[in-house]
């Protein structure tokens, strides 16, 4: 009977699911029509914002109005009378909830891969990773909201009332906390994934449970209560699991867990105060800040160093722990032999720094590293480049309008490499501008795309010609027919902790200079 | 064929049922009639297992009724005033989807009762009228000729043509299965059910046949020569007495043929004549209603 109630669901639903496929397809579409080099401001806002939650809502809203064809909890129904088996029912929805609403997205995203120029195998690979997620943050959540709603009315009524208790915790957080304790673990690191997916389990567990117990059961009130339960869980391991558990996890992910051992950081004081590139001498002016040189000992020339996270305590002279914080992230390349040293930034309360800033003080660091490596690199023409590699997906390029830059715009199918730098190369002289390099990490399994859409995008802008005239570059105007854009790849190959001892230091002595 | 123990229902402070018990044995018509908010429909969808019971245990067709299986269900046609069909569907496309979960569904009987409800094929359920859409409940209850048809106020808001049309078709069909149906509109179950049940604020104050009940329930008239002198306090059996000149009326909850007259002469004086008259269901109810009520103030 499952096919015979899928196609009674159809029937009721196909105007429904033709609106939706039309809006899941019109960000597709736009994608393809902006291109690689179309920048227009208020289509991208629209793709970053409205339409893309609009989206999302829409495919909410489809699975709900299926599942609600035959709701559970209502007291009215008529097929609750009736021999329609539990399990088939339940089957037939998921049948329409895979086939249908993730088919729509599923084309959608295949659509925007091959129209992009990705070979239908890639396009594919992409659109499932990118469904996958959708299936655990749209369609199943969607689904266990319907079973227990019995009408849309009522889902709408419950999902706002979800997104507000939701939002209150978070806010009860932040009046505890403060703005910095929100979310600080789990969000912005690239070790986001791991608390995305204990999400996502919670999201499968939760689904199983949900949708055990209300069709077999039906249980609408028990059940209201777990979905009520799960989704404080939902928003606990989402804002608030710990750094600890998450980076043990990223661990383990780890390609070459031994590529670390060489690898030593130490307080490095003979190297002097940080100097301000801008000459400027001083920082944002809202946190007194404190610049600590670390040294990077052990890493090979084709190596990067991220500091996803950098615990610190600060201990008085009685042994007393004064403050627990973060350090700022950074990331160490060996550009040239005789770089050896990163500043390790602080941004203090204010309150501490003046009490403190000229006792002397003991700093504890706990690293939580990562170990980049370079994977590959490429050359892409610098005028109207176009490469297309499995490893860096398609790259164009195109010279600025004002003439001032080369543009690099790349797309991959999937997740991409997030640590990258490029430059230009003169391929008749060897010479080249100087090299920008781009990191910010995330380190999520390809089979997850936890983004709007499945292609990954990333650009920069190489500086030939500077319009003022204070800088002068090698590779300018006339030589671009001849030169390439050089782009390495970087690709995480260890997941390493360090910890960092400084016995005695004064936070004074250690500001810009 | 339905067998109910001690069921009660609690909505927070209200208590929908109390320790209600009632059998409908196999082949029977039992009409449960009762005023608004007696419990009729608190036990029938308990019943149907559209509604848990708080205490209590109702069985179905020897099954329990929390855990009916799709094959109970297909033996059982329910028909509900607050039924929702899918409302989206055409009346063809509403029958064609329910065919395949009754493998005794009868096409022929199906056609027939379309056919005789006037039922147009191509109008969704929705657009149907509240009369129409009921007709289309019993329609789709009908054609796989269910061991049992429960119906809960089907007649509720139906204007009398419809009422008519809807009865015929049910007492034309009541034969061939047991039936189960509340009601408070009594006018139109008048010799449609066997047996009887009185609910009265989730109580079950009786359940008997309808012979029964119509039998030892009767209108009295008493005449007396003088001015009428009721020795008080009137027998419990006796309801809703009033006097006026020379006239006593009142209804005999236990009529026994026999047995009146010397029952009468021993309340009243000066009996000239002594008139019995079988009553109409639905004053049988309104009597035992209003005695209850008189009784509980």
């Amino acid at each position: 009977m499952v096919w015979h109630i899928f196609r009674k669901d159809w029937k009721l639903a196909w105007k429904l699911f033709l609106g939706v496929a039309v809006i899941e397809f019109l960000p597709a579409i736009i994608r393809v029509k902006l291109g690689f080099f179309g920048e227009d401001p208020t289509l991208e806002y629209l793709l970053a914002g409205p339409l893309g939650n609009i989206v999302i809502v829409a495919s909410a809203l489809l699975t709900i109005a299926v599942v609600q064809q035959d709701s559970i909890p209502s007291v009215r129904e008529d097929w609750l009378t009736r021999p329609v088996s539990r399990g088939d029912l339940l089957l037939a929805k998921l049948l329409f909830a895979l086939v249908l609403v993730q088919g729509a997205v599923l084309s959608a995203d295949l659509f925007l891969g091959v129209a992009t120029g990705f070979s239908f195998g890639s396009a594919l690979s992409a659109a499932l990773a990118h469904n996958l997620y959708w299936l655990l943050v749209v369609t199943l959540p969607a689904f266990m909201l319907a079973s227990i709603t019995r009408n849309m009315t009522e889902a709408i009524v419950a999902g706002v009332l979800g997104f507000c208790g939701a939002s209150a915790i978070l806010i009860f957080a932040v009046a505890r906390g403060g703005q910095e304790a929100y979310a600080r673990d789990t969000l912005n690191v690239g070790e986001a994934w791991v608390a995305r997916y204990f999400s996502h389990l919670l999201v499968l567990l939760g689904a199983c449970a949900v949708l055990g117990l209300q069709y077999f059961r039906r249980k609408t009130k028990a059940v209201r209560w777990l979905a009520g339960s799960m989704l404080l869980l939902f928003v606990a391991v989402q804002q608030f699991l710990p750094w600890k558990v998450m980076f043990a996890v990223e661990r383990q992910t780890s390609q070459n867990p031994a590529a670390d051992r060489s690898v030593a950081l130490d307080f490095n004081p003979s190297i002097g105060r940080y100097q301000d590139p801008s000459g400027t001498g001083s920082s944002d002016g809202t946190k007194p800040e404190a610049y600590l040189p670390i040294r990077v000992g052990g890493l090979s020339m084709d190596g990067v160093l991220y500091a996803d996270k950098s615990k610190l305590r600060i201990i008085d002279s009685d042994g007393q722990v004064v403050y627990r914080g973060e350090g700022d992230d950074w990331d160490f390349r060996r550009t040239e032999e005789a770089k050896t040293t990163v500043y390790q930034k602080l941004a203090l309360p204010s309150s501490l720094y003046e009490r403190f800033k000229d006792k002397s003080l003991r700093l504890e660091f706990d690293y939580s590293l990562t170990l980049f490596r370079a994977s590959s690199s490429f050359a892409v023409p610098a005028f109207h480049g176009d490469l297309r590699t499995p490893g860096l997906g398609i790259c164009e390029t195109e010279i600025n309008g004002t003439g001032t830059a080369v543009k690099l715009r790349c797309r991959q199918a999937g997740n991409s490499t997030k640590c990258r730098s490029a430059f230009l190369e003169d391929t008749a002289t060897g010479q080249h501008n100087p090299e920008m390099y781009i990191c910010k990490p995330d380190y999520s399994p390809s089979f997850e795309r936890a983004e709007k859409t499945p292609l990954s995008s990333y650009g920069l802008n190489l500086l030939f010609r500077d319009p003022a005239g204070l800088t002068h570059y090698s590779v300018q105007g006339p030589q671009l027919p001849k030169s390439k854009v050089m782009v390495t790849l970087y690709e995480p190959e260890d997941h390493f902790a360090r910890r960092v001892i400084i016995p005695s230091v004064r936070l004074a002595e250690w500001g810009i200079q | 064929m339905i067998e109910i123990r001690d069921l009660s229902k609690k909505y927070r402070n209200h208590k929908a049922l109390q320790n209600l018990s009632l059998s409908v044995p196999e082949g029977s018509a039992l009409v449960v009639v009762g005023a608004n908010g007696a419990g009729k429909t608190t036990m029938i969808k308990i019943l149907m297992n559209l509604i848990e019971a708080t205490s209590g245990t109702a069985q179905i067709l020897g099954a329990n009724s929390r855990r009916l299986t799709p094959k109970e269900l297909a033996q059982i046609g329910y028909v509900s005033e607050d039924q929702l069909l899918p409302a989206k569907l055409t009346v063809a496309e509403c029958l064609n989807y329910l065919r395949p979960f009754y493998p005794t569904w009868d096409r022929q009987l199906e056609a027939e009762t379309v056919k005789q409800f006037r039922l147009p094929p191509d109008r969704r359920i929705q657009e149907l009228s509240h009369g129409m859409r009921l007709k289309m409940a019993l329609a789709c209850a009908l054609p796989y000729r269910p061991k049992l048809l429960v119906l809960d106020e089907p007649c509720s808001g139906l204007d009398p043509l419809v009422r008519d049309e809807f009865m015929e078709m049910l007492t034309e069909h009541a034969g061939e299965m047991t039936v189960l149906m509340s009601t408070h509109e009594l006018s139109e179950v008048e010799g449609f059910g066997t047996d009887v049940a009185y609910i009265e604020e989730g109580r079950l104050v009786f359940q008997e046949s309808m012979e029964g009940l119509t039998g030892r329930m009767q209108e009295i008239r008493v005449t007396t020569s003088r001015e009428a002198a009721l020795c008080q306090p009137a027998p419990k059996s006796w309801i809703n007495v009033k006097e006026a000149g020379n006239l006593v009326t009142f209804v005999h909850r236990e009529f026994i043929e026999g047995e009146l007259e010397s029952q009468v002469r021993a309340r009243i004086a000066d009996v000239v004549r002594i008139e019995t008259s079988p009553m109409p269901l639905r004053s049988i109810f309104v009597s035992l209603a209003r005695a209850e009520r008189d009784q509980s103030i």
